[in-house]
């Protein structure tokens, strides 16, 4: 199934924050999380990340820090969430939910 | 004979000048490239086909980077209008100053408390603002994020220039009228701000504080300001700038006025003012 794009756009914020919330990460495994999380169902183009991590930062919602892989020494910027990152995403898990229960009532 | 290399240098050169203002984003999309080509290749695809494949997969540089650029361009407007206002307005006091023919060190002393005092009270409406979209709006920490953001560079600004504004005054009073200090009501307003304006930048600057506690201290910053500022001219008019009348007074009281319902506004629970949409029979 092909999602819409607004659909796509709107639930990559409470998405990346969501896999961050379980610890640090970097783009190409979060994106790795992304499509395991979907079944394969949601395939972001990968470049559409980044500005979503960049957005994030400049918020105040994370952080990011350059470090070298333990297993193969390659260098990766790693995201963590940031205390006012965890409030954002309750505000979108609070808005999802709504979203979520007032469609299921709708539908059921 | 394929040269992963020679293809990484080859894509950084071409996509270099569409991320000039996110050259960190370059090495990023590098490093993404090279995870998802030593995916391909360990999946059995040629390196040719891998290449292409991760290039593929990454997008249109140029997409990325027109959404990188929105990102210089979505500064919180609130906090854009107040810098713009501090700064005509410092604009303005300059050219007063310029025409009035001031003495260098009072006209610095000047522009230093005009600098302090307007960013501690752009701050405050600032605040006000805030305030209001909270209680008519709904508490959002993007919002406080931006606020916090915002908020402190004007905090530090105000505390900077403020502190820098009493040395020069004690100077020049110390030059002019014999004494570094005399407890005048504009010295006091000084020492006033100083303290609160420290009180904010703290506050602003502390992980601990939430929105509502930035909200109530940038506000009383304003208060403290205009008493400070304002309220010596009332008592008595021995200054250069402005002169005591009964409009002057009704229109700080107007404005104490205004800034102290946002203070109330500032710690009702969000949302409180909100306007509930009536649902039709």
């Amino acid at each position: 199934m092909k999602l819409a794009k607004d659909l796509v756009a709107a639930s990559a914020a409470p998405l990346v924050l969501s896999i961050l919330e379980s610890g640090e990460s970097y783009g190409y495994e979060i994106i790795r999380r992304v499509r395991e999380l979907s079944g394969g169902q949601m395939r972001w183009t990968d470049g559409m990340l980044y500005p979503v991590l960049h957005r994030l930062e400049a918020q105040g919602a994370i952080t990011s820090r350059w470090k070298s892989a333990l297993e193969t020494g390659r260098r990766r910027k790693y995201y963590a969430l940031k205390r006012e990152g965890r409030k954002v995403l309750e505000e979108h898990k609070a808005q999802w939910r709504l979203v979520n229960g007032a469609l299921a009532a709708m539908w059921s | 004979m394929f040269d992963l290399e020679d293809n990484i240098r080859a894509w950084r050169q071409a996509v270099t000048e569409l991320f000039a203002r996110h050259v960190e984003c370059v090495d990023e999309l590098e490093s993404h490239i090279r995870e998802e080509f030593d995916r391909l290749i360990a999946s059995g695809i040629s390196p040719q086909d891998a290449w292409q494949t991760a290039l593929g997969r990454l997008g249109d540089p140029r997409k990325i980077a027109d959404d990188l650029a929105t990102l210089d361009r979505s500064a919180w407007l609130p906090a854009w209008v107040a810098w713009i206002v501090l700064a005509l307005s410092l604009v303005g006091v300059l050219w007063s100053l310029t025409t009035r023919g001031t003495r260098p060190l009072l006209a610095s002393h000047v522009l230093f408390v005009c600098c302090g005092y307007l960013s501690a009270l752009a701050l405050g409406l600032l605040g006000t603002w805030v305030a209001l979209t909270h209680a008519v709006g709904s508490g959002s920490t993007q919002r406080n994020v931006a606020f916090r953001k915002a908020g402190g560079h004007l905090a530090r600004t105000a505390v900077l220039t403020t502190g820098v504004a009493v040395l020069l005054g004690a100077i020049w009073s110390h030059a002019n009228l014999g004494h570094w200090w005399a407890w005048q009501p504009v010295e006091i307003g000084g020492a006033c701000v100083l303290t609160w304006i420290g009180v904010v930048a703290y506050v602003f600057g502390s992980r601990r504080t939430d929105g509502p506690m930035m909200m109530v201290t940038a506000i009383t910053g304003s208060l403290v300001v205009s008493v400070s500022w304002f309220g010596p001219q009332l008592l008595k008019p021995a200054h250069s700038y402005g002169s005591p009348s009964t409009l002057f007074g009704g229109l700080l009281g107007c404005f104490l006025l205004i800034e102290t319902l946002a203070v109330a506004l500032a710690v009702l629970p969000p949302g409180s003012l909100r306007m509930s949409h009536a649902t039709p029979p």
